[in-house]
């Protein structure tokens, strides 16, 4: 169990004498197996909390813990897949997958064989010998997805992995994702500016406000998978998670772009 | 996936070109193919790159031609010619002696010289660089000396160089050495230290231990701009090696032959000395490096271009 127990995080820059509070008392229990999707706008705090579960920042007040013990550092128990390109550029395909699992000391053919059945189950195998840069982007994301399941996790946090790509891949990542997710057992803590995605994937949403950052409001999601977005109830859930974030925007003065897109043509150039 | 394989996307040879494949592009779209070959539009564009260049030396012939004429009309003093340079360098190369040597032992001299000094400066360059990489501390004790050094012209090492050495090869070797060292320390620290945040944070929770850090990450995510330093460090070096050697008193090497050529008035010497200094450094730039940094930026898995 992941647990954030009255969770604060503050950002000082001595320097120039400044601090920014980002998270202020966030409690947050994950169970295994529960696949959590936070929304909430930008700047709320998302990416902290997920660098705070990695161990990449500590707590400025209260406690990260893994089944109890507190999270110390960057460790395999917990994998992360990074919002930007992260492969190695210099390492194939399939060293990038076994790059994890060669630091554990796995002797190099062993750890290649497993990577190999890795990326055969995110269906990369023909490119093992490829070069990270000619691979689209939707593809990196796979590899790294690879390349942190390959050291069996517990928990695995994405930071907006699929931001990057245009809807039809995205949408073709989340159902890739989910199927890991379904035949793994594992714990997954995913960030998206997306309720639509949110609703497809998660078991429960967590919606944060902002200034300083804080969990708004929590839903479990109990829908039957594979999720039907024009279904009665999961419409409902739409539009009162909608709702709500629009309060969240409405709170801190953001723009929701998402929903209310307001379409202007103006200066409209006729190029012949 | 077949939608997938079509994300394969195929980059290096693609590039703007001043000589835009058109035809190639024409013929890929009569054929209605998505992946075509650019080898005629490649090579096309080689030999035009080629003659953009050798409109370049052209220009430089062509200037030199005519200073050589004006000096000559204006004020009577007979100042080589591009051909009589040439000229001179065939008679040297035919075996011709230049202050006791032929212009292949001056060269090779130099050459040697300059390779040493490069080398152990390189080396311990690298070694420093990788150091101050490795840690704050190091680096904050080493980046100022190193930008004081860097600082430094390299013939103000003159002094110095006769102080700890006498006049000899040792005296340029130093020279040398001080000149290219902390390009290379300081291009390899800063290559280390700016390696994007990212690798470091996707190694560290891959499990990679602090070594592993450095040598399998850091390191290599750094090693473009290492390249960079020695590549500075090699041009700095060349242009210090032919001052020292011109001041230093040795008796032998390409810079000898210029500050000789100045005493006995053999001007054509001091020119032929030039051109080859030019012909090697231009070498060693253009070639040897261009190819360095292709190959690695092939195996750093970078695009191309
Ligand atoms: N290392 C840092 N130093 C100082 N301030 C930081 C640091 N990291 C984050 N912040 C600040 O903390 C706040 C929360 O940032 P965070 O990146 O967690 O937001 P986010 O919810 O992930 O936003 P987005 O949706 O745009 O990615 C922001 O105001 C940000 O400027
Ligand atoms: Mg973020």
């Amino acid at each position: 169990m992941l647990r954030f127990d009255n969770v604060s995080k503050a950002f000082v820059d001595e320097e120039s004498g400044r601090g920014l509070l980002a998270l202020r008392n966030v409690d947050l229990s994950i169970e295994e197996g529960e696949f959590i999707c936070i929304i909430g706008p930008s700047g709320c705090g998302k990416s902290t909390l997920l660098n705070l579960a990695a161990g990449f920042e500590r707590p400025s007040r209260g406690r990260v813990t893994l089944d109890g013990k507190e999270v110390a550092g960057p460790h395999p128990r917990i994998g992360m897949v990074f919002q930007e390109q992260s492969l190695f550029p210099w390492l194939s395909v399939l060293d990038n997958v076994a790059f994890g699992l060669r630091n554990a000391g796995m002797p190099r053919a062993e750890a290649r064989s497993r990577a190999r059945d890795m990326l055969e189950m995110v269906d990369l195998a023909r490119f093992e010998r490829t070069r990270p840069s000619a691979l689209s982007g939707g593809m990196r994301q796979k590899v790294a997805i690879a390349r942190t399941l390959v050291l069996e996790p517990e928990v695995l946090l994405l930071d907006e992995p699929f931001g990057a790509l245009d809807e039809q891949g995205r949408k073709h990542m989340d159902l890739e994702l989910l199927k890991l997710w379904e035949g793994g057992g594992r714990t997954f803590l995913f960030i998206t500016h997306n309720i639509e995605e949110a609703i497809v994937l998660g078991s429960r949403i967590v919606l944060m406000g902002t200034n300083p950052g804080h969990v708004k409001r929590e839903w479990r999601v109990d829908l039957p998978r594979p999720r039907d977005l024009f279904r009665e109830d999961t419409v409902r859930l739409r539009k009162e998670i909608s709702r709500s974030l629009q309060d969240v925007l409405a709170e801190c003065g953001c723009k929701r772009t998402e929903l209310l897109a307001p379409i202007e043509i103006k200066d409209m150039e006729i190029r012949t | 996936m077949a939608l997938e394989e079509e994300h394969v996307v195929k980059r290096g040879n693609a590039g703007p070109s001043p000589l835009a494949p058109e035809d190639a592009i024409d013929d890929a779209i009569s054929r209605n193919v998505v992946h075509f070959d650019l080898t005629a539009s490649r090579a096309r564009r080689w030999t035009y790159l080629a003659l953009i260049g050798l409109v370049g030396v052209a220009i430089t012939v062509l200037a030199w031609q005519a200073v050589s004429m004006l000096v000559y009309e204006m004020k009577g003093i007979v100042y080589p010619s591009p051909l009589d340079t040439v000229m001179r360098l065939g008679d040297l190369i035919a075996g011709a002696r230049l202050y006791d040597h032929t212009i292949a032992e001056h060269m090779f001299s130099s050459l040697a010289r300059w390779g040493i000094g490069y080398l152990l400066a390189a080396a311990s360059g690298i070694v420093m660089g990788m150091l101050m990489g490795s840690s704050a501390v190091i680096n904050g004790i080493g980046m100022t000396p190193m930008t004081v050094l860097q600082l430094i012209p390299g013939l103000a090492w003159i002094p110095i160089a006769l102080l700890l050495f006498g006049l000899g090869e040792t005296a340029t070797i130093f020279m040398i050495y001080m000149t290219v060292l902390p390009a290379v320390a300081i291009s390899t620290a800063s290559g280390i230290r700016e390696a994007p945040p990212v690798y470091r944070r996707a190694a560290s929770i891959l499990g990679t231990s602090r070594t592993g850090m450095f040598f399998r990450v850091l390191l290599p995510a750094g090693s473009l701009q290492m390249l960079n330093g020695l590549r500075i460090g090699l041009a700095n070096g060349w242009r210090v090696l032919i001052a020292a050697e011109m001041i230093v008193g040795v008796g032998l090497g390409l810079g000898y032959v210029l500050v000789q050529s100045r005493w006995t008035l053999d001007f054509e010497a001091a020119f032929v000395s030039i051109l080859v200094i030019c012909g090697i450094g231009l070498f060693i730039e253009k070639i040897l490096f261009s190819v360095a940094e292709r190959r690695l930026r092939d195996r750093l898995g970078l695009e191309v271009d």
